[in-house]
């Protein structure tokens, strides 16, 4: 990222902020799509963050933080629209209803993508930012936590709480039939 | 952290980076369109930065309501009896003039898709075009006989922006017809004073910034007026229509300078009105005609005043003599997006306090005095000034504004009398109709 160019960008020169654009949108796009799990969303995000950034690009203090703002007006774009998407979904809690402990292979549940993906698809919108940033985007937590406007304390719980309802939706996929599994909705 | 954590976070960080990997986005140029569309708020117009003096404002022409909860009010048989009244007498008796002060019609506006009026005596409304297609933004005619308005293109048109189209229909609502196709960027709606025509601004053909199209309001064509430069803000001329006033933008690296500009409808006589070169990307914002065709309103920053951020002022600029004022404001204020009063004598505009709130305000237009502050006061949002879509009633003795956080459209009697809300809602840029006196 150039401050050269953040700087013609912030005086309103287009072509100056299509150059910054490229070199950002395939982390953006990334990002995004790991947030949402969906292509069109992840576009709509993308571009309202990408819109946001240059409107408001003037009030950007200081110019190297420009890739760090614009996570933050993604990461803000993708929970906007987790949120709204979650208010026409039903949520579908999982408990987990076996009564003994069961000892298994940590490594083999969650060998596979899907389940990764299902476990992931359970968390909620600043649940999945923290992670996407964290363990994406390699952000240290500080990083994440400024990102996201949150104190540090706050995003290494959401991380630690994410990671550990992952983990606890992998081990109950693990223990139900697959037929069941495969009917419930994600 | 266990051994078995890190594992598990192992997993997951290198399932995030594969999952990512084949990532291919395929919408810069899309996303670079918009942006290329969308103006840059000065610095102080931004809620995280604020300083008490600021503000950008550029008018919404046509906000498009989210879609959300909005009931509509039962339709009530008197208040059709009389839209048919108004309609009806508008046609039979003798119209007004297309500009200067006219007698109070309805009002039209538009939420969650739908067109309605309002009758603004009892602030009740009816749905005059509604239906599945997404219909909002409606403008009477100068006349007050019709009115536009824009409807959502096709969504399966294969492109990221499938465009509006602009439809005109008559005042009662009836003879509803499309005048265009689905233009991209379609925006800044204004009609001839012989309501012959329809100044629109659609997505230019290299997809940065807009042109103006000449649109017949009979829907028999239209035609582009290309300058060679991205323009906003379209409006004719009064009071005849000779030529169309508009803001030149500076959008990319190689555009002019931004400036106020005249051309004929038909693509002649391109001329610059403005006359000093511009501060910046950002001036010459906000521009209006007043209504006997003798003066334009515009915004700048006056960076001295504040630096580095600056404060919006108002201008007033006649096209006669080319003498430009700028309205006064009390110290620490900014002001911005100013419109004429329908006998051109004052200008409603935004103020931004010293203590930082949005407050409306009419004053004189030759800068006698700093003016009264009508309605209530509003706080900056997320994405700017609160206050938004304000325009004159035809009598001139009131202002109506929408106020987006309580998501009210109030009318604001400009003697100083009590505001009253004329409706409930996320509402577009309301329409007033105007009729003979």
């Amino acid at each position: 990222m150039s401050r050269d160019l953040v700087e013609r960008a912030r005086r309103g020169d287009h072509d100056a902020f299509a150059e910054l654009a490229a070199a950002a949108i395939s982390r953006l796009d990334a990002t995004a799509w790991l947030m949402l799990r969906d292509h069109e969303r992840a576009m709509d995000a993308v571009q309202n963050a990408l819109l946001r950034a240059w409107r408001d690009l003037p009030a950007l203090r200081d110019p190297d933080r420009f890739d760090a703002w614009l996570n933050r007006l993604l990461a803000n774009a993708c929970i906007d629209l987790l949120r709204r998407d979650r208010r026409h979904r039903l949520d579908v809690v999982l408990t987990d209803t076996s009564p003994t402990p069961i000892v298994h292979d940590e490594t083999a549940v969650i060998a596979d993508r899907d389940e990764l993906e299902r476990g992931f698809r359970r968390l909620g919108p600043e649940e999945r930012a923290v992670i996407v940033l964290h363990h994406y985007l390699d952000l240290p937590l500080p990083e994440v936590a400024a990102t996201l406007g949150v104190p540090l304390g706050t995003a290494k719980t959401r991380l630690y709480r994410g990671l550990d309802r992952m983990r606890a939706a992998l081990d109950a996929d693990a223990r139900l039939e697959p037929g069941v599994r495969e009917g419930r909705p994600s | 952290m266990t051994h078995a954590d890190d594992t598990f976070e192992r997993r997951v960080h290198a399932w995030l980076h594969a999952d990512a990997e084949h990532r291919v986005p395929d919408h810069l140029d899309a996303v670079l369109g918009r942006t290329s569309m969308a103006r840059q708020r000065p610095a102080w117009s931004i809620p995280e930065r604020w300083l008490p003096v600021d503000t950008t404002f550029r008018p919404r022409f046509f906000h498009v309501p989210e879609a959300g909860r909005l009931v509509l009010v039962a339709a009530l048989i008197t208040i059709l009896a009389a839209l048919l009244v108004f309609a009806v007498g508008s046609r039979q008796q003798r119209l007004p003039p297309p500009f200067g002060p006219a007698r109070n019609g309805i009002m039209l506006s538009s939420a969650d898709g739908d067109i309605f009026a309002i009758d603004p005596s009892t602030a009740k409304r009816t749905a005059i075009v509604s239906g599945s297609l997404f219909e909002f933004g409606p403008l009477f005619s100068r006349d007050g006989t019709r009115f536009s308005f824009l409807r959502e293109g096709p969504k399966d048109c294969g492109k990221p922006d499938c465009g509006l189209i602009l439809v005109i229909a008559n005042a009662d609502g009836s003879g509803v017809h499309e005048v265009t196709p689905a233009l991209p960027g379609l925006d800044g709606v204004d009609w001839s004073p012989d309501g012959t025509q329809v100044a629109i601004l659609a997505m230019a053909p290299s997809g940065t910034g807009h042109v103006i199209e000449i649109v017949q309001s009979d829907g028999s064509g239209m035609r582009t007026i290309d300058i060679g430069r991205p323009v906003h803000e379209p409006s004719w001329l009064p009071p005849d229509g000779r030529e169309i006033i508009f803001r030149g933008e500076e959008l990319v690296a190689g555009d002019p300078p931004p400036g106020i500009f005249a051309v004929r409808p038909d693509g002649t006589g391109l001329r610059e009105i403005s006359t000093r070169p511009a501060v910046d990307a950002n001036d010459y914002q906000g521009v209006a005609v007043s209504p006997d065709g003798q003066y334009v309103t515009y915004q700048d920053t006056n960076f001295d005043a504040n630096p580095p951020n600056g404060f919006f002022q108002v201008h007033v600029m006649s096209l006669r003599t080319g003498e430009d004022r700028v309205l006064p404001q009390p110290k620490g204020a900014a002001a911005m997006a100013a419109v004429f009063s329908p006998d051109g004598s004052k200008v409603a505009y935004l103020r931004i306090g010293s203590n930082g709130l949005l407050q409306m305000v009419v004053a004189p237009v030759d800068g006698t005095g700093l003016g009264i502050a009508v309605g209530p006061q509003a706080r900056f949002g997320s994405e700017g000034a609160t206050i938004n879509n304000y325009l004159w009633s035809p009598d001139g003795t009131a202002v109506i504004a929408n106020y987006d956080v309580e998501k009210v459209a109030r009318l604001l009697p400009i003697d100083g009398s009590a505001a009253t809300v004329l409706a409930h809602g996320e509402l577009a840029l309301p329409a007033y109709q105007r009729l003979a006196r």
